[in-house]
């Protein structure tokens, strides 16, 4: 017996006019030709391949609670079956804008070489208080899926430990007064001060 | 950075300061990140001091 076999591009299954779509049956039936011409064909299978696709679109990748004003800390979540397309993820793609508003996008991790973690830090070229965009992808054999929405993740933390405040008597209201030094705000705004 | 606070309201509830007592005070600063840990209370500074008799 031998085993012959041709193949086909999932592309072609997936557009008219087969039009197959994600987890459908791919079913084939087959005759033979000789010079007395053709058999019947065989029986279509019930069981075999299913087709598969480029990955769904990924969720929001989300903040670490490693990010400071120096390094960020990324996490997204794995696509599991269906959303890998029916296929395994072989690589997921971390990008960023490097604070230009979304202008351009850099890839970080996973566009090459493959990678597929699922946590990415920077750790360089930060500036404390700008604002970075990130946004994941998924790739299989099919191809890269739609990129997520974005992230806006600011380098920044809470402000450093102040000081111990000074009190006098004010001379001219008789009223204690209590004095402060602004600390090191982080990267980010100070919007409250507690004595 | 400054704030005035009355004596009275040192000497009143819930502080209760007494006259000669230090007046002890700590601070912490809030940004959209959180809070910091508050500062080192104070050892020296003002006392509460009270209209002459």
């Amino acid at each position: 017996m031998q085993v012959n076999y041709c193949i086909v591009s999932i592309a072609l299954l997936r557009n008219s006019p087969y039009n197959l779509v994600r987890l459908d049956l791919i079913q084939a039936e087959v005759r033979a030709h000789n010079v007395r011409g053709w058999s019947l064909y065989s029986d279509f299978n019930t069981i075999g391949t299913t087709v598969g696709t480029e990955p769904d679109q990924m969720t929001l990748p989300t903040n670490g609670v490693l990010s400071d004003e120096y390094m960020i800390d990324v996490l997204w979540d794995p696509l599991t079956y269906p959303a890998n397309g029916n296929s395994p993820i072989t690589s997921y793609n971390l990008e960023y804008d490097n604070a230009n508003g979304g202008f351009m996008w850099y890839s970080l991790v996973g566009f090459h070489p493959d990678s597929t973690t699922l946590t990415y830090r920077i750790t360089t070229g930060l500036v404390p208080g700008r604002t970075y965009m990130f946004r994941v992808s998924g790739r299989n054999a099919y191809g890269w899926g739609d990129a997520s929405s974005f992230i806006y993740i600011k380098a920044a933390t809470t402000p450093d430990q102040m000081i111990s405040p000074v009190t006098s008597i004010d001379s001219a209201t008789g009223m204690m007064r209590i004095s402060w030094i602004s600390p090191y705000n982080g990267g980010d705004t100070i919007t409250l001060y507690t004595i | 950075m400054t704030c005035l606070v009355p004596l009275s309201t040192l000497t009143s509830a819930p502080f209760n300061y007494l006259f000669g007592d230090l007046v002890l005070v700590q601070a912490t600063s809030t940004n959209n990140f959180g809070s910091a840990l508050y500062s080192v209370v104070n050892t020296i500074g003002a006392e509460i001091i009270t209209v002459p008799i």
